[in-house]
């Protein structure tokens, strides 16, 4: 499946930094979803709670279909005011605006925890020096910097879907490199932990499916 | 109409089929380099102004002088996918020709530009010392009473250059270092090449001067600002050149990526999610260095993407390599020659324009500076 990655699209990455995953998502949906559950290549759906109770359609291949309780199962374990399903028969349609949205939604979640944390470490000490002039501090922002700038780059530069499946693991170092920043206060369950989480899990339910290598 | 650069790109790897016939070669043995590449490429230099450069390639109907950033990561990486060492070892400007783009006078480019265009010349760029690495704060080689004394170490090209650029500290401070314009052929200037275990046809050498005659003729930049001089311009070429070689390092990893692809058709399930990851890493990257390439052109002062470029490209070129030998089995450094080469070629871009370490210290600075562009922008 060829997913453009729209540059009309980054608005989100902006909303997604200044607020959070629940606004960016909720501007996302209202955009390219309205009024339709957006599902990912396993019929999984990954939206913030308001929405998932005002649709009344999820997204199939073939196009929206009437909501049905007998073919939803709610899926726990999740946080940021997020809430899970899965939907037997959900799934994308080709070419549609959502995953390529939820790719810029989690490059601005990204850019916001990494600038959380920096903050974090600023107002923190290690022997009279703060945290964030550490060398060896400094040197995981770096990494965290960097794969922030190989996704923003990715989208500059490269449509399709191995650049988006690029984004996506390069974003998930970047947050599990934030939680090392942190340190314990990123294991909560609130706060940046839980939207490391958030993020994780939008890039698990809504990554597009890999073509499979040809060979044996 | 093809983008111009994915054009070029073609045409680099037409063009690079040529270095593929003798990589083996010139790496066993690093002095053919001059027989073997003379005039084998479209290019007779790389990085020369329009000026001393009459008759360059010409894609889609642009010249093509390899004088910004993103042509030469362009061209540069597809030419490494064939050998790297060779790319290094191409006669021209490459980084002595940044400094003396950005502060020499008219006289000292008539002089530089005049050498090279003559015929095929080398060049070189003597920044790091033995004791030192290339903290100007510790550099030792100085200019005093118009003599240019000290040592330059791992400095590529330097036993086979004719001109390049020392630095050198002409007085106390950051602002006491200068960038000398010296011919190697001038007393007490002695280039020594140094064995290496990749990168073979770069020659790294050794540079021993003592008692070298210079003269404020010789002083780039003399002619400008103090803070417009030496390490001005050391920095401003380091920002420019570390695309480059982030790109050398992709060409090197991409190349053994693809031996993999193309020799080992049997492959187990892991290899092949191995095999996948690799390639998605390899994608972000290319688009990363061109990222870095971009932003090179545009602002020379600022090296933030230059060092997340080079962190992330020579990152994957030692993985990339090291794991490439694993496809083959026992014994596959010495039956996939080629794959031993490139390994031992990817292990030297973690230490050329700062290691991994000084780029990550840049990185994190540019990011507090908020010079890495992110969501507010957009």
């Amino acid at each position: 499946m060829s997913t453009a990655l729209s540059v009309d699209q980054q608005h989100y990455r902006a909303v997604a930094f200044a607020h959070g995953a629940a606004a960016a998502l909720t501007l996302l949906h209202a955009e390219t979803s309205a009024g339709v559950l957006p599902a990912g290549p396993g019929g999984h759906v990954f939206v913030p709670e308001h929405i998932e109770s005002a649709c009344d359609r999820y997204e199939t291949p073939d196009g929206p279909r009437a909501r049905d309780g007998a073919r939803e199962e709610p899926l726990g374990g999740v946080s940021a005011g997020l809430v899970a399903l899965r939907i037997r028969g959900a799934g994308p349609t080709h070419g549609g605006a959502w995953p390529s949205g939820v790719a810029w939604v989690r490059l601005g979640l990204a850019e916001r925890l990494l600038g959380q944390a920096t903050e974090h470490l600023r107002h923190r000490t290690v022997q009279q020096t703060a945290t964030l002039n550490l060398p060896l501090v400094r040197a995981m922002l770096a990494d965290a910097a960097g794969g922030i700038a190989e996704a923003a780059a990715l989208f500059a530069a490269a449509p399709g879907s191995p650049a988006l499946h690029r984004i996506h693991r390069s974003l998930d170092e970047v947050g599990r490199l934030c939680l090392h920043l942190f340190g314990a206060v990123g294991f909560l369950a609130t706060g940046p932990g839980g939207d490391v989480r958030a993020s994780e899990l939008l890039a698990d339910a809504y990554t597009p499916e890999r073509p499979e290598r040809e060979g044996s | 109409m093809m983008d111009f650069l994915d054009e070029l790109r073609a045409f680099a790897r037409e063009s690079a089929d040529v270095l593929r016939r003798t990589t083996l070669d010139i790496d066993r043995d690093p002095s053919l380099v001059d027989g073997v590449l003379g005039g084998a490429l479209p290019w007779r230099h790389v990085g020369m102004p329009a000026e001393y450069y009459p008759d360059p390639p010409v894609v889609q109907g642009r010249p093509v002088y390899l004088d910004s950033c993103v042509e030469q990561v362009t061209v540069l990486e597809e030419l490494a996918r064939a050998d790297a060492g060779a790319v290094l070892a191409l006669p021209g400007p490459a980084m002595s020709g940044f400094v003396v783009a950005e502060i020499a006078d008219q006289r000292q480019r008539e002089r530089y530009y005049g050498m090279l265009a003559e015929r095929p010349t080398w060049t070189f760029f003597g920044m790091t010392e033995p004791s030192h690495g290339s903290d100007p704060a510790g550099m030792a080689t100085n200019v005093t009473g118009g003599l240019l004394n000290g040592v330059k170490r791992f400095v590529g090209n330097g036993a086979r250059a004719r001109i390049g650029v020392v630095f050198a500290r002409r007085s106390a401070g950051p602002l006491g270092i200068a960038a000398v314009l010296v011919e190697t052929d001038r007393p007490g200037f002695a280039g020594v090449p140094l064995e290496t275990l990749g990168l073979r046809a770069l020659a790294l050498s050794e540079l021993r001067m003592r008692d070298v005659p210079v003269e404020v003729g010789d002083l780039l930049g003399h002619h400008r600002s103090a803070t417009r001089q030496g390490m001005w311009a050391a920095v401003r070429t380091f920002n420019r050149y570390r695309p480059v070689v982030a790109c050398l390092a992709l060409g090197v990893a991409q190349a053994a990526f693809d031996y993999v692809v193309d020799n080992r058709r049997l492959m187990r399930v892991a290899q092949r999610h191995v095999l996948d990851g690799f390639a998605e890493r390899l994608h972000g990257a290319r688009a990363l260095v061109l990222a870095a390439a971009r932003s090179a052109d545009d602002d020379p002062g600022d090296g933030t993407l230059a060092s997340a470029a080079k962190i992330r490209a020579t990152a994957l070129a030692e993985e990339i390599t090291t794991a490439a030998v694993r496809f083959f089995g026992p014994g596959a450094r010495w039956e996939h020659p080629l794959l031993d080469k490139w390994l031992r070629d990817a292990r030297a871009f973690e230490f050329m324009e700062g290691t991994s370490n000084i780029q990550r210290l840049n990185l994190a600075q540019g990011y507090l500076n908020g010079r890495l562009g992110h969501a507010q922008a957009a």
